[in-house]
């Protein structure tokens, strides 16, 4: 079998469908975006963010794989590097065993183009790709998450997890419907909740971010050992004014700005952890050294204002997973891994603490899906 | 190495029994033979024998021999 991996353009169109028409035949969920152009982040003049697709083409021109590299600037240890996100890898061979090989190939055709690698999300260690990228040496990390309660009946009423069993089941609702839970989650939260609240701590709603963005990035960005770009030229194309999902939040302490905040907030439909729960999650966030727990707690403020059931977020340095704690947030399961290639693992030092040390959230992944 | 020590660890690689494998089946036909256990064998050859094979080399091999093959001189028939 002769595979040829080649950029993706629009003569591969037909290609592509006939593609998707295989993989969803053989019960694959993931099909391939029929624009040859990356919809959320396509490659323009002097932009350092893009995203770029490949694909798999056998001998006959058919496709038998694909995936994509988010390329983006990052700061590490104290240097700036663009490396890549390696994004939504899909082989033929999850349905076809005579294509194996693809998903290996695209692999290797990734770490050829670009060894700093990254890839972030991927669900469990037990499905395919992390176990692929782990035979193939890579470091494996699971960015914790954290949670909120806002509305314990709805939380309680939704949670699949609360579902899985008939005892479960009935002993949450007895619990939200005697205000038992209330009690006990109030208590719980209110416990782990270490600071007081700054009075003059407030935020603004912005459309978009501009210089005051930059302050915040130079300030900070050298207290961690991993860090994506996060200046304003880039938040403005990560948050885009016109996308009215994201909340973009200024966080001010008297008349400083100390940090920002972007979250969602989001009416969920039968989804799988979420049920029918209205969830607000704190997508990315950067602030000034110690101001970690002021922008969290007035987030979390904001989206209950809302009205929102529940806060969600992932994070992985020390002192954002310290803030969320210290505001009262939970930790669950987490299902958001995050794994670097063998060169970005040796070029991060990556020693016990991984990936403590780097400041990764949602904002870092796949874009504005799965949130 | 002696062929039927690299069909051993091919098989450690499979999780298949010892002499589950004979070395003239075809790929297609052995059991557990996917992307994942394509990068395990990957890694077992370039940890075992210290080659470091391509996969484009692995897409042209049909048989297990053939992948004993890629391996040149430094299996002994």
């Amino acid at each position: 079998m002769k595979i040829e991996i080649v950029p993706r353009d629009v003569s591969h169109g037909a290609a592509v469908k006939k593609f998707n028409g295989r993989i969803r035949e053989g019960g694959q969920p993931f099909a391939l975006s029929e624009s040859a152009r990356p919809e959320w982040l396509p490659r323009t003049e002097g932009r350092r963010i893009f995203q770029e697709q490949y694909l798999a083409i056998d001998e006959s021109a058919e496709v038998r794989g694909a995936y994509m590299l988010k390329h983006q600037d990052f700061l590490i240890n104290g240097e700036m590097k663009s490396i890549a996100d390696y994004q939504l890898p899909l082989s033929e061979g999850t349905v076809d065993k005579a294509y194996g090989i693809v998903g290996v190939m695209l692999l290797a055709d990734a770490i050829k183009k670009q060894p700093l690698l990254y890839g972030l999300g991927m669900g469990s260690y037990r499905r395919p790709l992390p176990r692929m990228l782990k035979t193939a040496g890579w470091r494996m990390a699971k960015i914790p998450f954290y949670f909120k309660v806002c509305h314990v009946k709805a939380f309680l009423g939704n949670m699949t997890a609360l579902k899985s069993s008939r005892i479960l089941r009935f002993a949450s609702l007895v619990m939200a419907y005697t205000g038992i839970a209330w009690l006990v989650l109030s208590l719980f939260q209110f416990a782990s909740r270490k600071m007081a609240i700054g009075k003059n701590v407030r935020v603004e709603q912005v459309s978009s971010f501009s210089d005051w963005a930059d302050v915040i990035w130079r300030g900070c960005c050298h207290s961690y050992s991993m860090i994506a770009l996060r200046d304003a030229e880039t938040l403005k194309i990560l948050y885009p004014e016109d996308n009215p999902l994201f909340l973009r939040m200024r966080i001010r302490e008297g008349e400083d700005v100390i940090g920002w905040v972007v979250a969602l907030d989001t009416q969920m439909k039968r989804h799988k952890q979420f049920g029918d729960m209205r969830v607000g999650s704190i997508v990315d966030c950067l602030a000034v050294d110690g101001g970690e727990w002021s922008c969290i707690r007035a987030a979390e403020g904001f989206l209950r204002m809302r009205g929102v059931d529940l806060v969600v977020t992932n994070q992985s340095h020390h002192t954002w997973r310290r803030a969320v704690a210290r505001n009262g947030f939970l930790r669950g399961p987490s299902n958001y891994i995050l794994a670097t290639s063998k060169s970005l693992s040796g070029f991060l030092h990556i020693s016990g603490g991984f990936p403590d040390l780097a400041h990764m959230t949602r904002g870092d992944g796949d874009g504005p899906i799965h949130l | 190495m002696k062929k039927s020590e690299f069909l051993a660890k091919l098989e450690q690689v499979l999780e298949l029994k010892h002499g589950a494998i004979t070395g003239k089946e075809s790929l297609d036909a052995v059991a557990g033979w996917d992307s994942l256990a394509i990068m395990a064998f990957i890694a077992m050859v370039d940890e075992s024998f210290g080659v470091s094979l391509s996969p484009g080399s692995i897409a042209q091999a049909k048989t297990v021999e053939d992948l004993a093959g890629l391996l040149g001189d430094k299996i002994e028939n």
